[in-house]
């Protein structure tokens, strides 16, 4: 069954190739119904039929060895009167014309119910888009046994007793509806396929499964549920969408990555992020803020994604399967006539919030204040004229009179913009039995938020799937994309140029422009201000700009040794070309020094290829009830990078850009490569649909692993009970589906530097001799080799239920996990005087576990149809072991020891001192505890560790940035041609450690922040709100309670919010309309995306993480990209 | 196949398995160690903030410049301090270096008299780096071996600052009796036996051990290898580097190579532009104090070649003090200068001996003022009388004077008033309320947190 590739199922797949699929099956005595069972499973097709059907047919045997689809079903039938048919790959099976012709309440069970003919409603029964009719579609009149079945047109005609009777439309394999007769006498009835149906095929590692075989933790979604909306890539689609998920959209860089955590943080030092799958090729996507590993994708061209979360289904990716993996199957093409769709919408994006920073006069008032306060304390006079103060104590002339600047310039208002965003695509697809194709090229284009930042894609696809034999098969996806992003340098330290921190904290009683048109500069204010340089200026003046050329493709062949031996061999490539341009001009000041300036530039270039080659054979066995099948691979993986780096000054002036017109300062290539090689095998056995078990395997050999460690084995094994088939359930009408599973497998994670495992030598040149001396080599220990280093091991049990109630109207999937990951690739601080300050090291262990839920409910079914999908997930993180000593390790961002990681802890805790207050006069300094430069008006600190004194060993944890839990839910309501989707994502009980206050809300004058700091303490009489510290220039006299020197919980906050991420309306024309038009499809449609989060974070985005943080140092905002609101209008237009 | 397959050396880095073979390796290994000078935490930055910074001779004008050195000048050091960590790291990373070297070599088959003068080098390095250590820390971990589990890093304790300087003493002892006492050509600027002998005497001055500093420097004076130039500017022009009154200098050279000595923007003014640094923005580091600006006597020659009041900018002066030593009229780029850093020159031997001398017997008359007013001639100064000198104590003053204005930003204000014990009091009448735990600095916090068993802080520090 998993012989055949990935493409067959995601795709229609023409009617004459499903009929003329092989089948070889024995069956003596069993119901039609489960012959039919039997033939599904076999051979991968679907039927759909009114349950009626079936019901009065006696048991059949059959003998079928090699013999046609066709052929069987022929014999199978025939007997019986059935006919089939080939609609949207499924096999509807019907009545016989002849029979059908004029429907008869006797075909009904109980032939003797009453006949009333009062009324005779007719109607069509069509699937889907409206466009296919369905024949044998069941309709009974509800509570009564009146009823028909619809006709190869889909056609039915039926006789009701009375006016408030309701119809009930059923069909295997397609949502029932109920439709109130009232006056009608003609209805028409859309049905929808159940999506969620068990018989629906899922796409996994090396191959497809049916749902309801499936024994381990899998999630879905669908092209339908990613259609339209205005996402650059594909894991924001992914968004609240499933349980276990947690994509986080930290920047809005446009271009920018998401972060993507399935069922937690397990790894410390090696990645968290998934591995992805396209179209059978794992790809390497290095998860980066600035540029998305996955931004070559169109999303559009996404027919499902499925998210593998526990160890039985990500154990056949071996050592890369810790982190969960996403598997992306792209769109095939149908046979039949060829399909155009156009699919295009514009819209407009907004910052979703600002953040209140003081005015000019407001800053004014504070720098004044600072200074004064800090004069006092030296001996000063407040009074005191500018030349009887130093240098860092003076107030600016421009600032002596701060009632008369007024608002002055809004520096938010400045650089942020309404941005356009545009998506066109065109998308052609078909073909006949032997061949078939879906090609597309899209356009996307997303201006920034942030002045001058942007991000374009020129995105083709070609995917072709060809029957070259009955045995041969062969199939081609090719993916060439070419990406341009304009990232700015928006996020980071305002010293480095980081356009959103110069913005808050940029002098506001500047203007943007002097009188003469040139910029200002925040560079030359003097001695006590912070050098910030025009965020103006930072955004439209430098350049710096990607681009990407990538090509992804895969070519497969798939040959029918035997009718149940399939060989496929897989060949897949992924080419990467990027390039970065960067140039500051004269203008633009830096480090501190005010322009003009010496221009610089630079020029980046990664190129890399990456192949796979990939063996598998797999082999299928039926008996009676017993089905097995096995499935075994080679596989090897190969990825070369280089990178050059060129970088050029002394540019004469800023006319051109280029390197060649500066001076060449520096310029270096290296190079990278790692290599892996697998072996993998899978085992299902099925008894009666009911038993499931499924056992895996995988053997890695990786280069990135030491000597002594360069294979892994990686097992896994699941076992399912569908207590819904089992004959004692069928007494329970309102279950439809029930089944119990449970998986526990080992799986790794190998997301580490290619040579970490190897002890290095540096260069470290040195210079002797006389007169212009001579550079002489130098190489010396860089890095500790370590001939043990291995992949991190992950240990993962899951025990699951899916229970569906009433015919799917509500289905709950529900998990409980538990995983350890142990031996964590962590670059270990070491003790220093070994010469290494860290080393990569296994070490230590992390637990995750938790519970998901997911529960689909249809709450109506009617002309209105409304459904909701929830989903929430409990994840609780916790680390069992560290290092050598046991010791915390401790993150460093910006600050020494900001996070810490401790046994018994959640990872990554933000670490520093607690905040209870103020010091409000002397008395209070002197009579708790402080520090020796403590003084009233200062922030005062817990004595967490109760001696009397305040010390650094009274830092303690402030807060957790992983969340208690996180929460996804959709509503689609559908009226007619209208079709409504609201999502919502929450996530509850994490904390943010907003580090950009250090800047914006330090209280000391440097730069301008926050309005609330003019609510500080100013005396004991006047002590503002009691929370806020007095504003001091000379915080360099405080080390210990300055609020930008030391982590404290001033800076931490509740990071939980709600948020509607998304709300689509669209109007699908209808079908009658169209056809005049000579169209087969347009809907029009609006999207929302943000309208609205409700939190109590104060900065931009509660979903925040700093551009190169490390692991241990989650949840910082320092300055990100803010995210946008966007409207899109767009329409899809097919003919 | 498979396991040539998955056997992938890194390609653009040497890795230990195939290094460490030849004579050709260990001369790199030895430059390696010498390289380990050029760190920010060893005389890139480290000895500047520590050395002149934390002294009464140069502060930081404002935050913008760093909180970190800002700290150090203001006695305000936290045990977090960026620069007491990095000083500590690169210490021990240039002692791996060296210790590598001592290592490896026994068994590399190579030229026996190379032999014995890279492990001479080595043990110069590694005795200079301990030096500096010991006079920052007190008690360090003295580890003489090469590292190659991490696991055994964990088992060092701090060793007293007694059996550091021991160490100290026989490494510089070794290299003395085992390097050349000069080089040629392309090895000018390696370690000289003349530079280990200097060192030693350092160590016995800061150990008070008066006797073996006096006879040390006399051996190094009645070599003759060095003599005092006649101009003082000459001794900082970046054309005339190793001259003959250089001991010891940490090589510099600009253009690109990542090798350019960073001074040039490291004492600019931060608000002078381009002005002072013609290429790149000052960092504002190491400025002179308005009282180090007064030291001098009105005559001292020393003063404009060691600090510039001001510059001019759009044509008017900017008063704004920095230290002028380090000043190349024309850098490659930013931090890439030529200046090199002088670590120890014949007027500081010079000087040591007539201190030592002082101490052993007080004289009116003696070899000690000669050497005094030796180096007040040069300076343009009129000599000191036995009238002025007339008590031991005067004349240790005397040469703490003159100390300080001859050695002025050359890193050993702060060590000349630690070894004098005259740190806390010169400090205090500066202003500066400090007390006797300051005098070390912290142990890093991060190397507490990862090994508390064994490394305990400082008193005094968190």
């Amino acid at each position: 069954i998993f012989f055949l590739s990935a493409m067959a199922y995601a795709h229609h797949t023409p009617a004459q190739e499903l009929l003329n699929r092989g089948v070889s099956l024995k069956l003596s005595s069993v119901s039609l119904r489960e012959a039919l069972n039997k033939i599904e499973t076999n051979t991968k097709v679907r039927f759909a039929y009114s349950s009626e059907l079936l019901k009065t047919t006696e048991p059949v045997s059959i003998t079928a060895r090699n013999e046609t689809l066709s052929s069987v079903l022929d014999r199978l039938l025939k007997p019986y009167d059935i006919t089939y048919r080939v609609v949207n790959s499924q096999i509807l099976l019907s009545r016989s014309k002849k029979e059908n012709t004029a429907p008869q309440p006797a075909e009904l069970p109980q032939p003797n119910a009453p006949e009333t003919t009062d009324r005779v409603i007719k109607g069509t029964v069509t699937s889907n888009d409206g466009k296919e009719a369905l024949p044998g579609v069941s309709v009974v009149v509800k509570g009564s046994n009146i009823g028909t079945t619809t006709d190869m047109e889909g056609q039915y005609e039926l006789s009701v007793p009375e006016s408030s009777a309701i119809l009930v439309f059923s069909f295997v394999g397609y949502i029932s509806r109920e439709t109130p007769v009232g006056n009608l006498s003609q209805i028409n009835v859309i049905l929808q396929a159940d999506i969620k149906a068990l018989n629906e095929v899922v796409v996994v590692g090396y191959g497809t499964q049916k749902r309801g075989d499936i024994t381990g933790a899998v999630a879905s979604v669908s092209a339908k549920d990613i259609q339209g909306l205005p996402t650059p890539s594909l894991d924001g689609a992914l968004t609240a969408k499933m349980p276990g998920v947690y994509v986080a959209q930290s920047t809005g860089t446009p271009g920018g990555g998401l972060s993507v955590r399935v069922r937690g943080t397990g790894s410390i030092g090696a990645g968290n992020e998934p591995l992805y799958v396209i179209d059978g090729f794992p790809v390497t996507a290095d998860y980066s803020q600035m540029s998305n590993p996955l931004k070559a994708l169109n999303p559009n061209d996404i027919e499902s994604i499925e998210i593998l979360k526990d160890a039985s289904s990500t154990a056949i990716y071996g050592s890369r399967g810790s982190n969960g993996v996403v598997l992306v199957t792209t769109k095939g093409g149908k046979a039949g006539k060829m399909r155009v769709d156009i699919d295009t919408y514009t819209g407009i994006q907004r910052v979703t919030k600002h953040m209140d920073m003081m005015n000019a006069s407001e800053f004014a008032q504070y720098i004044k204040d600072s200074r004064n306060n800090a004069w006092v304390d030296v001996g000063g006079n407040p009074n005191d004229p500018n030349s009887a103060r130093s240098a860092i104590y003076q107030i600016l002339p421009a600032l002596q009179n701060p009632e008369s600047l007024g608002e002055g310039t809004d520096w938010q208002r400045e650089i942020f913009r309404q941005a356009a965003t545009h998506n066109v695509q065109l998308t052609l697809s078909g073909g006949n039995e032997n061949i078939r194709y879906m090609t597309s090229g899209g356009y996307y284009k997303q201006d920034g938020i942030i002045l001058n930042s942007g991000f374009e894609r020129y995105s083709f696809r070609v995917n072709l799937e060809a029957n070259a034999s009955k045995k041969f098969k062969i199939g081609l996806n090719l993916t060439p994309a070419y990406t341009i992003s304009n990232p700015t340098n928006s996020e980071g330290h305002w010293a480095d140029g980081g356009i959103v921190l110069s913005a808050l904290t940029m002098a506001p009683h500047l203007p943007v422009y002097k009188e003469d048109g040139t910029y200002t500069t925040g560079l030359d204010l003097g001695n006590g201000f912070s050098a910030i340089e025009n965020p103006v200026k930072l955004a439209k003046e430098r350049v710096n700009r990607m681009n990407e050329l990538r090509l992804l493709g895969t070519v497969y062949g798939e040959y029918k040794i035997l009718n149940n031996l399939t060989y496929k061999l897989l060949l897949g490539t992924d080419l990467q070309n990027s390039g970065t341009k960067t140039f500051r001009p004269s203008t633009v000041g830096i480090g501190g020094a005010l322009p003009p300036v010496i221009p610089s530039g630079s020029n980046e270039n990664r190129s890399s290829y990456n192949w796979l080659i990939e063996h598998t054979l797999a082999y299928t066995k039926s008996w009676n009830k017993h089905d097995f099948n096995i499935l075994g691979g080679f596989t090897a993986q190969k990825a070369h990078s280089d990178y050059a780096l060129i970088n050029s000054t002394n540019f004469p002036n800023d006319l051109v850009e280029t390197l060649n017109a500066g001076i060449v300062s520096s310029a270096t290539t290296t190079a990278t490569e790692w290599s892996l090689l697998s072996f993998l095998a899978r085992a299902n056995y099925s008894y009666a649909s009911k038993y499931l078990l499924t056992a895996t395997i995988r053997r890695d050999g990786s280069s990135r692993f030491g000597e002594n460690n360069k294979w892994g084995t990686f097992p896994s094994v699941s076992a399912g009970w569908r207590l819904s088939e089992e004959a004692f359930m069928k007494d329970l009408p309102v279950v439809n589906e029930l089944k119990l599973r449970a998986s526990y497998g080992h799986t790794g994670n190998n997301f580490i530097g290619n040579y970490d495992h190897v002890g290095l030598i540096a260069k470290r040149n040195y210079v002797f001799g006389t007169g212009s001396q001579t550079v002489v080599n130098g190489l010396g220990p860089n890095r500790i080799s370590n001939p043990n280093l291995s992949w991190e091991k992950n240990k993962q049990m899951d025990v699951g239920l899916e229970l569906g109630l009433f015919q799917n109207r509500i289905f709950l999937v529900a998990d409980y996990y538990r995983k350890i990951t142990s031996d964590l690739l962590l670059n270990v601080p070491t003790p220093s005087i070994t010469g290494y300050t860290s080393a990569r090291q296994n070490i230590g262990k992390i637990e995750n576990k938790g519970w998901e839920f997911g529960l689909t409910t249809r709450n109506i079914d009617k002309a209105v149809k409304w459904t909701t999908d929830f989903n929430i997930s409990f994840n609780r993180n916790k680390v069992l072991s560290l290092g050598p000593s046991g010791e915390p390790l401790y993150g460093n961002y910006q600050l020494t020891s900001s996070h810490i990681t401790q046994i018994g802890k959640p990872m990554g805790n933000f670490y520093g001192y607690q905040a209870i207050g103020i010091y409000m006069n002397q008395e209070q300094v002197d009579n708790n505890p402080k520090f020796a430069d403590s003084k009233p008006g200062q922030l005062r600190f817990a004595d967490v560790n109760n001696d009397g004194r305040l010390s650094s060993d009274d830092r303690t944890i402030l807060g957790n940035p992983q969340p208690d839990f996180i929460y996804g839910m959709t509503n689609t309501v559908s009226f007619k041609g209208f079709d409504l989707n609201v999502l919502l994502q929450g996530v509850q009980g994490n904390e943010i450690l907003h580090l950009g206050r250090r800047f914006y809300a330090n209280y000391a004058g440097t730069a301008n922040g926050l309005k609330e700091m003019t609510n500080s303490w100013k005396s004991e009489q006047d002590p503002g709100d009691g929370r806020t510290p007095r504003v001091n220039r000379d915080l360099n006299r405080y080390t210990n309670s300055n609020a930008s020197a030391n982590i404290s919980s001033i800076f931490v906050e509740d990071g939980s919010f709600l948020r509607i991420r998304n709300i689509a309306l669209g109007y699908a024309i209808p079908p009658k309309l169209l056809e005049k038009a000579k169209l087969r499809t347009l809907r029009v449609y609006v999207n929302l995306q943000n309208p609205v989060t409700w939190t109590k974070y104060t900065g931009y985005n509660p979903e925040v993480s700093v551009q190169g943080a490390a692991p241990l140092e989650p949840g910082v905002d320092y300055g990100g990209y803010p995210i946008a609101k966007v409207y899109t209008v767009g329409f899809n237009l097919g003919f | 196949c498979k396991d040539g397959f998955l056997s992938l050396a890194p390609i653009s880095e040497t890795n230990n398995l195939n290094f460490y073979r030849n004579e050709a390796d260990m001369l790199n290994a030895v430059n390696a160690a010498y390289a380990s000078l050029q760190f920010g935490g060893v005389y890139n930055q480290s000895m500047y903030a520590i050395g002149e910074g934390i002294s009464d001779n140069t502060e930081i004008l404002d935050a913008q410049s760093g909180i970190d050195i800002s700290q150090l000048d203001a006695f305000t050091t936290l045990s977090n301090n960026g620069i007491v960590s990095e000083t500590w790291n690169d210490h021990y990373r240039g002692i791996l270096a060296a210790n590598t070297v001592l290592d490896r070599i026994g068994t590399v088959s190579m030229n026996e008299a190379m032999k014995t003068r890279f492990s001479a080098e080595a043990k110069f390095l590694r005795a200079l780096l301990y030096f500096n250590l010991v006079r920052m820390y007190g008690d360090v971990p003295l580890l003489l071996k090469e590292t190659t589990d991490v696991t055994e890093g964990y088992t060092y304790t701090r060793n007293p600052a007694s059996e550091v300087y021991i160490q100290v003493e026989k490494d510089f002892t070794e290299a003395a009796q085992a390097l050349p006492a000069s080089y040629s050509g392309a090895d000018v600027g390696r370690a000289t036996s003349g530079a280990a002998k200097g060192l030693l005497a350092k160590v016995y001055l800061t150990q008070k051990k008066w006797q073996q500093a006096a006879d040390k420097t006399k051996e190094i004076i009645d070599a003759g290898t060095y003599d005092l130039l006649a101009s003082y500017a000459d001794i900082f022009r970046i054309n005339n580097k190793n001259h003959k009154e250089s001991l010891f200098e940490v090589q510099y050279k600009k253009g690109g190579f990542g090798l350019g000595s960073p001074f040039n923007n490291r004492f600019a003014p931060r608000l002078a532009g381009v002005v002072v640094t013609t290429i790149g923005a000052g960092t504002g580091h190491n400025l002179p104090t308005a009282d180090m600006n007064r030291a001098y006597e009105a005559q001292d020659l020393r003063k404009d070649i060691s600090i510039a009041q001001g510059y001019t900018s759009g044509g008017t002066f900017v008063q704004s003090p920095y230290v002028r030593k380090y000043m190349d009229p024309a850098p490659f780029a930013a931090s890439d200068a030529d200046n090199n850093w002088p670590v120890l020159r014949y007027a500081d031997v010079l000087l040591m001996r007539a201190e030592a001398l002082n101490e052993l017997s007080f004289s009116t008359s003696g070899e000690a003022l000669l050497i005094l007013n030796r180096i007040r001639k040069r300076a343009g100064l009129s000599d000191k009388t036995s009238e002025q000198l007339n008590s031991q104590a005067a004349f240790r003053l005397a040469v703490e004077q003159e100390r300080r204005v001859e050695l002025a930003f050359e890193n050993h204000r702060w060590f000349d008033l630690l070894r004098t014990d005259r740190a806390i009091a010169v400090m205090n009448s500066k202003g500066f309320n400090i007390q006797s735990y300051q005098l070390l600095l912290p142990i890093p916090l991060t190397q507490i947190e990862i090994n508390p068993s064994q490394i305990k802080q400082n008193p005094g520090y968190n």
